[in-house]
């Protein structure tokens, strides 16, 4: 057998660059070298059969998940959720029957729900803090936000022109998150972090 | 060609398309799960619980536990979330936590082997190890002598040697990433796959 525990054949060449070129014709060098000839002739089997191999194993019906695996793992994920924190929403007033609150996560899904509708840019990170309208003084009693401010962080494919993005995504998400939450934004920082390949 | 004249008419249109059928990036998903984002961490799940689980397969030889790996794997994956630095990195890191998982479990294995052989219950073979019976083969793996012979030489590499081959020509990681997935040089990972390709075609020769 020309292959060694070293991976380097007699002529010098490495195992790795007879194996790459397995699938083809022999080149120019392999063509005319026995050590190299000799190692193709020791993985033409082994290379046929990984090719079967990554075939049958994709194509191996009994290959899948445990009923119910991919929903138990999910479930999991779900209790465990990192919710960010918690924003007062409503200030109470003396005779309401309790704050409301949301999470941050759940502003945030609203947020990138609507930079899905976006062709060709994906929201990533999102925070979303209170704010209210007198900075430094503390809240009412209750302490519900009287605006929230947002920071979003996005990528966006190499053809997007991005002030006029920013300008129309400004403004939808403005209007989700009042629609669906019921608090205006008051801003909407947002951090270009990746420019892809569309 | 009618020119365009207001800036906002360059704005991407939002999409007919549901925004929760869209293709994303997959470091997108990634960042999205770290945030919290429960569904994108599903859609990681779904496009990942098979090649687990060929990979468990090929290093455990036995479906059901392959199938417990991936599920341990991926509720870890969750909650090291995190942790990842790097986005992009999910694909070789995600690996790294089934390929850990199915060492770990060969080590016990080999325990378990150990002591029971200690006590004489139990004798040296490849292919039946503490009560684990190796699944056969795919009836199409069967139908070749080759096939089966790559399918039984596989079994008889050593669990470190047999991760690096499985990620390299099954999953096509590239050295770096088994590099990292396993926790070694790259050098090392080269030198692993050289002795398995030596190993391999060694043990199929007696096929043909």
């Amino acid at each position: 057998m020309a292959l060694s525990e070293t991976g380097r054949l007699g002529c010098g060449r490495d195992v790795d660059d007879v194996w790459a070129n397995i699938n083809h014709e022999p080149d120019k060098h392999e063509a005319t070298c026995p050590d190299c000839q000799a190692a193709r002739a020791d993985l033409a089997g082994l290379a046929s059969a990984t090719t079967a191999m990554v075939e049958t194993d994709r194509d191996d019906d009994r290959l899948v998940g445990r009923p119910g695996a991919l929903a138990a793992i999910v479930a999991i994920a779900r209790t465990e959720v990192r919710r960010g924190r918690t924003l007062p929403l409503l200030t109470a007033s003396p005779d309401a029957a309790g704050q409301v609150t949301i999470s941050e996560q759940a502003v945030a899904s609203i947020v990138r729900e609507t930079c899905d509708g976006f062709d060709d840019v994906e929201g990533r990170r999102c925070r979303v803090t209170v704010v209210n309208e007198q900075p430094g003084q503390a809240p009412a009693s209750g302490g519900g936000a009287t605006s929230l401010a947002v920071q979003l962080s996005l990528t966006v494919g190499g053809s997007v022109r991005i002030p006029p993005l920013v300008t129309e995504l400004r403004d939808r998400v403005a209007v989700a998150v009042e629609r669906r939450v019921g608090v205006p934004v008051a801003s909407i920082a947002i951090h270009v972090e990746d420019l892809h390949d569309a | 060609m009618l020119e365009k004249t207001d800036d906002a008419d360059d704005a991407p249109r939002p999409e007919a398309a549901t925004p929760a059928d869209r293709a994303l990036r997959e470091s997108t998903l990634v960042v999205r799960a770290q945030d919290g984002d429960v569904a994108s961490f599903e859609r990681l799940v779904r496009s990942y619980e098979k090649e687990l689980l060929r990979l468990g397969y090929r290093m455990l030889t036995d479906i059901g536990e392959a199938q417990d790996a991936v599920q341990d794997s991926l509720v870890l994956a969750w909650r090291r979330l995190p942790t990842l630095k790097d986005p992009q990195a999910f694909h070789a890191w995600v690996y790294q936590l089934m390929t850990r998982q199915c060492l770990n479990l060969l080590r016990a294995r080999k325990r378990r082997r150990t002591s029971l052989t200690h006590e004489g219950d139990v004798g040296h073979d490849p292919h039946r190890s503490a009560g684990v019976e190796a699944d056969p083969p795919s009836a199409a793996a069967q139908t070749s002598a080759l096939g089966a012979g790559l399918d039984v030489a596989l079994t008889t590499l050593p669990a470190e040697l047999r991760a690096c081959w499985v990620l390299k020509e099954l999953h096509h990681l590239s050295y770096p990433e088994i590099a990292y997935a396993i926790g070694v040089p790259v050098a090392t990972v080269r030198g692993r796959i050289a002795r398995a390709r030596l190993h391999l075609a060694r043990g199929m020769s007696e096929w043909r």
